[in-house]
């Protein structure tokens, strides 16, 4: 076996095993410095966010709690989120850019009304500025769905509160220059279901230009000063991901009003929970239900395609680790 | 994710190809991993209602194909590249002609840019086999084994989406024997791995069927010793 093992793996030679083995330290590190941050992170989360909202978030309105101390931390943005930002070496939300505001709300903020059910009211409330964008994936043709036929794929509106960055329009990144005079919306008392909450603009229609950034070092030439910027780019945007998409897994079961990042109302089945935190859309990997059957062939919504996917995965790294340890 | 990573790297070496006319642009994609739960996170990108220029948004109701160089530019990158046959996307009325999966869009953003979304379906899936009908949607064939087909594979075989093409069942044969093959490769060279030969593995192996190459080398064991 030891024998075939090697025939199959005719690359385990002696540079390939030097580059593995560097591979596997580095793998190593990694997984430390990940578990040193998961540590940190759920430390913090057990310690503060969901008993206080468990307990006093019945009686504790939002806005009146942010209005009547404008100094206390927004309590939409959980506080373990800004404790373990402190506890980075490197808080990744000084230095990056203007527009990168994650925590601190001003005091006179608008606010505006968030009703459930979200994919219709999300376009209501927010009006012109609400991202309802249509992408049915993989999705066959005798399927019938409630599609928003006049849904905006991605909305994107000029001024100051626009989702995305226009190199023209040098206001769309000043993340100071908060519109208070529109956008009001007054809550609705004939809805029982709507609950008063703060505008999720900081957390939607704020944040890095990832897409312009990008675009912009992919038309570079090629040299090291390209790749370097990809790479710095690459770091900064997986590493915002893991952050904000921590949060949304978490929070996977709270209600919508509870939730710091809420999803919006983009369309689509197939992709599952959409939220856009930071310029970044997340798409929770999920199984959809479509009707009585389920869109990827799940009997719950949990995620089956990727749990297979996963699986295959360990599969294979399994496999792959049985063939090393029989050359070894 | 290999499919994302395949399918974007080949995507991305035919669209930054810029002498040969517009760039497709894709968006840059993570994945968080997190207690057992997965999300897929990408830029948000700069589109608007009605950009959208190429493919459906909307299961195959509407399909367009209004840009006639961002037209030429897939059919060069899906069908040059990616070898992947041109099928009708949606009924035979207001269906189009396209290479690549039905909901593979292209946009027009407001930045002048051309923004292709949703090619999780880019591949050709493999024949729908013991995971159930829907598998076509998460099972896919790896980008070797649709480039050494030696006839075009349709990435919408088995699907509604190209159900009204008039080589329908034709296309889901080459993909069947696509996927056939790979298992007959995998057998033959289980076969060799337990001679002494050095033989040279199919390319193509990905990580289903990896296990059957594994079960296939261990039955055969068990059969000598």
């Amino acid at each position: 076996m030891c024998h075939h093992a090697m025939q199959f793996s005719p690359d385990l030679e002696a540079p390939t095993c030097r580059i593995r083995d560097l591979a596997t330290q580095w793998i190593a590190e990694l997984l430390a410095s990940a578990a040193a941050r998961t540590r940190v992170l759920t430390s913090n989360h057990l310690r503060s966010p969901l008993g206080r909202s468990l307990s006093s978030s019945f009686s504790r309105s939002p806005l009146r709690h942010s209005s009547l101390n404008p100094a206390l931390p927004h309590p939409s943005i959980p506080r373990y989120l800004s404790h373990t930002r402190m506890s980075y070496e490197e808080p990744p939300e000084i230095q990056r850019s203007p527009s990168y505001d994650g925590g601190s709300i001003p005091a006179n903020r608008t606010a505006v009304t968030y009703t459930t059910p979200l994919r219709r009211t999300a376009a209501a409330t927010v009006g012109a500025t609400a991202p309802s964008y249509d992408d049915i994936d993989s999705v066959g043709l005798d399927c019938s769905y409630d599609d928003e036929e006049d849904g905006a794929a991605y909305a994107c509106n000029k001024g100051p509160t626009s989702l995305y960055y226009d190199p023209k329009d040098t206001a769309s990144i000043d993340s100071n220059s908060y519109d208070d005079d529109d956008d009001l919306d007054e809550p609705s008392s004939s809805d029982i279901q709507s609950t008063t909450l703060p505008t999720t603009t900081p957390m939607t229609t704020q944040g890095r230009c990832w897409n312009e950034e990008y675009q912009r070092i992919l038309l570079m030439p090629d040299g090291p000063s390209k790749y370097e910027m990809l790479q710095d780019l690459a770091f900064c945007f997986v590493s915002t991901a893991q952050l904000y998409g921590r949060i949304i897994i978490e929070e996977q079961a709270m209600s919508i009003d509870q939730k710091t990042i809420k999803p919006v109302a983009l369309g689509g089945i197939a992709g599952g929970d959409k939220y856009l935190c930071h310029s970044i859309l997340f798409k929770f990997a999920r199984d959809s239900q479509l009707g009585t059957k389920w869109m990827y062939g799940g009997s719950r919504g949990c995620n089956t395609s990727l749990a297979i996917k996963v699986y295959a995965l360990v599969r294979q790294r399994f496999f792959s680790y049985l063939m090393q340890r029989n050359v070894e | 994710m290999i499919v994302f990573n395949e399918a974007l790297e080949r995507l991305a070496d035919y669209s930054s190809d810029t002498d040969a006319g517009v760039v497709i642009c894709t968006p840059m994609m993570a994945l968080v991993d997190y207690l057992g739960l997965r999300l897929t996170a990408v830029t948000a990108l700069p589109l608007k209602h009605g950009s959208m220029i190429y493919g459906s948004n909307d299961g195959g109701s509407t399909v367009l194909d209004s840009d006639p160089i961002v037209s030429a530019r897939m059919e060069s990158i899906l069908s040059h590249g990616l070898n992947l046959q041109r099928h009708l996307v949606g009924n035979a009325d207001v269906g189009k002609w396209l290479y690549g999966p039905g909901d593979l869009e292209c946009h027009l953003g407001t930045d002048g840019r051309v923004y292709a979304l949703d090619f999780g379906r880019l591949l050709p899936p493999e024949a729908p086999n013991g995971l159930g009908e829907r598998s076509i949607f998460f099972s896919f064939l790896r980008k070797e084994r649709v480039l050494a087909s030696a006839t075009p594979l349709n990435s919408d075989a088995f699907s509604n989406w190209s159900a009204k093409d008039p080589d329908f069942l034709e296309h889901n044969k080459h993909v069947a024997a696509a996927t056939a093959q790979i298992y007959c490769d995998i057998q033959s060279f289980a076969s060799e791995l337990m001679t002494d030969s050095e033989p040279i593995s199919p390319e193509y192996v990905d990580a289903r069927t990896m296990a059957s190459l594994w079960w296939l080398t261990l039955t055969q064991t068990q059969q000598l010793g």
